[in-house]
């Protein structure tokens, strides 16, 4: 076995074994400590696909802001923060779950396996190329991409006042309700 | 590829696409210029926003009503108008956003939409006496998102004009504070929408596997090597989920009802009316650019075609969601309610009429869609702005609430009759020509079936728009002090009314106007 092989395969394997313990732990510090592993291993699965920068981009991002964030969240909502998914719902049966959850895997890997890729891109010669990625992806951002480049910083501008808006409390909301 | 020259030609791609960017440029503008206005003034203004709104949006019209949807410089941009994106080495252009007839028609719709908005929201009682430029920004934003939907031609946009729309969307929904309706609408709405769009995302990235492009129009020319028919549908019907959520259409629905009874009445009328027309500009791009749905795959005499049937996704989930949206609607007695679940049957409507489109149809095939969408504009709107008022003076939004409105409210009972019988699409309202249009295209395709099931549902429709005239008109009134309402609201309820019997008894030049925005 090649090498790159045995370390897909361990990646591989990093990333979906912690994303059952995601499904199956109860406790939700638990559940973002297995998140954690599993999104390190989707951020080695992208360097190793020759994406550096996306890899990157997911170990800030989501480890290091969104994972973050749960914590705090958790740390600021709850004083136990041991337990939170208490209510098991015993009358459900687990087996819809499974029924559902296997055809959706059956048909998707159906789709996965059945479907020939188009992969013009850097892997399809078999070699990955080693050369980093952020130069090509900021010039791309500022000439082909800039549109939906801009357009984000509008919708994060947007989206932070909202949220600011939604979170103060309103000098108005404060008056009416004394 | 990334020399001195390449940056050249962007460069100048860029500032060519600026003329055609020019109104969600207003918009993006506007939207700082609102947060602007809350940050720099004393108390509370909100009429000074909603000035600065409207004139905003009027600026954004008449730019976009002088936008030529010729391409500037011939053989740069091939025959249709696209901007921004890149240029092929073989001279094609890789747009992402297109200026066309079809994209101005939606756009104008939505911006005509947020201006009926604006006066809504001076007359709602929460937003009165309070800061409500973060309001407008978050409506404008979201008509800046739906803009991008109308004009997407590359999947990464669709995207974005989707989530763009959403986002402030979310946040309109839940504005007003301390309200526990408001909030769980707010919160149910991000929910179901990071749900659909995570399911969306999902198929429009194993169609880009598939196709190794974004571009809606490679959609129907790419070589698929080895690619089963089977992976597109999958990948098809994720993707369906995305639109059928923003069109509020089955199986996609679950947030309606709940989100149009929590959020402040301006913006549910709003969400009702310019969402619905986005997601549909966006889909019917989208779904046109699969062509009839062939895709070659293999090469030389390997190669077989594979269909995709847009035409039994799309029909099966119009029927679906005129039936559930009717028969869910039969027992509401909350207005609210009954015209959000009136709502998805109207997805329903409408979605029998895409169900019907085909590649070589022409333009006559979007006539009755684009006439439907006009009436349900009014009708809507009217019903809704309706709602507003009595709700503001009478605070109820009850079917209860409604009895005996004729000797209350009679010019404000009339006008809402007329929007019900027109939702009904009974003559001689605009909503029945509507109706007839879309029977005729879908019974001419030979969808018998679906105009059949249109047809019941019809039926049954009757009994819950009747049955809030029947409360209106016949029950006797408990309170009998009559609703007053401020003339300009009058004529604004009568302005909204009026073109459903005008174009119900003359929808001729209408119905000939709206057959040049068609997708070509």
């Amino acid at each position: 076995m090649e090498f790159e092989t045995i370390v897909f395969y361990a990646l591989a394997v990093a990333t979906v074994i912690p994303a059952f313990g995601v499904m199956m732990a109860k406790d939700i510090v638990r559940v973002a400590f297995w998140l954690l592993a599993s999104l390190s291993g989707v951020a080695g699965l992208f360097i190793m696909l020759d994406a550096d920068f996306l890899g990157v981009t997911q170990v800030l991002v989501y480890i290091g802001g969104i994972l973050v964030l749960i914590l705090f969240g958790i740390m600021m909502t709850h004083r136990d923060p041991v337990l939170v998914s208490a209510d098991d719902d015993r009358r459900r049966s687990p087996f819809t779950g499974l029924l559902v959850s296997l055809m959706t895997f059956g048909a998707l890997m159906g789709v996965i396996l059945g479907t020939g890729w188009n992969v013009s891109g850097g892997l399809a010669n078999g070699k990955l190329s080693g050369e980093p990625t952020a130069a090509p992806l900021g010039k791309a951002l500022l000439t082909d991409y800039v549109l939906p480049f801009e357009i984000v910083s509008v919708l994060l501008l947007v989206v932070l006042c909202g949220a600011a808006y939604i979170a103060r409390r309103g000098k108005d909301e404060e008056a009416s309700n004394a | 590829m990334m020399d001195a020259a390449y940056f050249t030609r962007a460069r100048e791609l860029i500032g060519e696409s600026m003329g055609g960017f020019a109104p969600e440029l207003v918009l993006s503008l506007l939207v700082i210029v609102l947060l602007m206005h809350d940050l720099f003034t004393r108390g509370a203004r909100p009429e000074r926003a909603a000035a600065i709104a409207g004139i905003g949006l009027v600026i954004c019209g008449a730019l976009l009503w002088m936008q030529s949807t010729e391409p500037p410089t011939a053989g740069h941009l091939e025959g249709s108008h696209e901007i921004f994106g890149w240029l092929t080495g073989d001279g094609n252009h890789m747009g992402m956003l297109a200026i066309d007839a079809f994209a101005k028609f939606f756009k104008a719709f939505v911006l005509l939409g947020t201006l009926v908005t604006i006066p809504m929201c001076l007359v709602h009682p929460a937003f009165a006496n309070r800061r409500m430029g973060e309001f407008y920004a978050l409506l404008v934003a979201a008509t800046l998102g739906m803009f991008l939907m109308a004009s997407a031609t590359n999947l990464l946009m669709v995207y974005m004009g989707i989530e763009f729309a959403s986002m402030a969307s979310y946040l309109a929904v839940a504005f007003v504070k301390r309200d526990r309706k408001g909030s769980e609408a707010g919160l149910k709405y991000v929910i179901y929408g990071s749900v659909a769009s995570g399911i969306m995302i999902y198929g429009l990235s194993l169609i880009y596997g598939m196709t190794g492009s974004l571009h809606i129009s490679d959609l129907a020319n790419a070589d698929v090597t080895g690619a089963q028919g089977s992976a597109l549908a999958v990948a098809g019907v994720l993707a369906f989920a995305g639109f059928a959520y923003k069109m509020a259409a089955f199986p996609m629905h679950f947030w309606c009802p709940d989100v149009y009874e929590g959020s402040p009445v301006p913006f549910t009328a709003y969400l009702s009316v310019t969402s619905k027309a986005a997601g549909f500009a966006v889909f019917i791009r989208f779904m046109m650019g699969f062509g009839d749905g062939a895709l070659t795959v293999g090469e030389g005499d390997g190669a077989y075609s594979v269909a995709f049937g847009w035409q039994g996704l799309v029909a099966g989930a119009a029927a679906l969601s005129m039936t559930v949206g009717n028969l869910a609607a039969l027992w509401q007695t909350n207005l609210k309610r009954l015209l959000a679940y009136s709502s998805i049957a109207h997805a329903g409507y409408l979605l029998m009429g895409v169900a019907a489109f085909s590649e070589g149809g022409g333009a006559e095939q979007y006539a009755p869609v684009l006439f439907y969408f006009v009436a349900y504009f009014f009708m809507n709107l009217g019903a809704f702005f309706v709602v507003t008022l009595v709700a503001a003076r009478t605070g109820s939004e009850d079917i209860a609430g409604y009895r005996g409105l004729i000797t209350r409210a009679p010019f404000l009972c009339v006008c809402l009759v007329f929007c019900l019988v027109s939702l009904l699409g009974i003559p001689p309202t605009m909503g029945f020509i509507g109706k007839l249009e879309l029977f005729k295209l879908v019974i001419d395709r030979g969808l018998v079936w679906l105009a059949v099931v249109a047809g019941i549902n019809t039926a049954v429709s009757a009994y819950y728009y009747f049955k809030i005239v029947k409360a209106m008109c016949l029950d006797a009134a408990e309170d009998e002090a009559p609703v007053r309402v401020h003339a300009s609201s009058m004529a604004l309820v009568g302005l909204l009314s009026l073109p459903i019997l005008i174009f119900g008894i003359l929808p001729g030049h209408l119905y000939e106007f709206t057959r040049q925005f068609g997708l070509f």
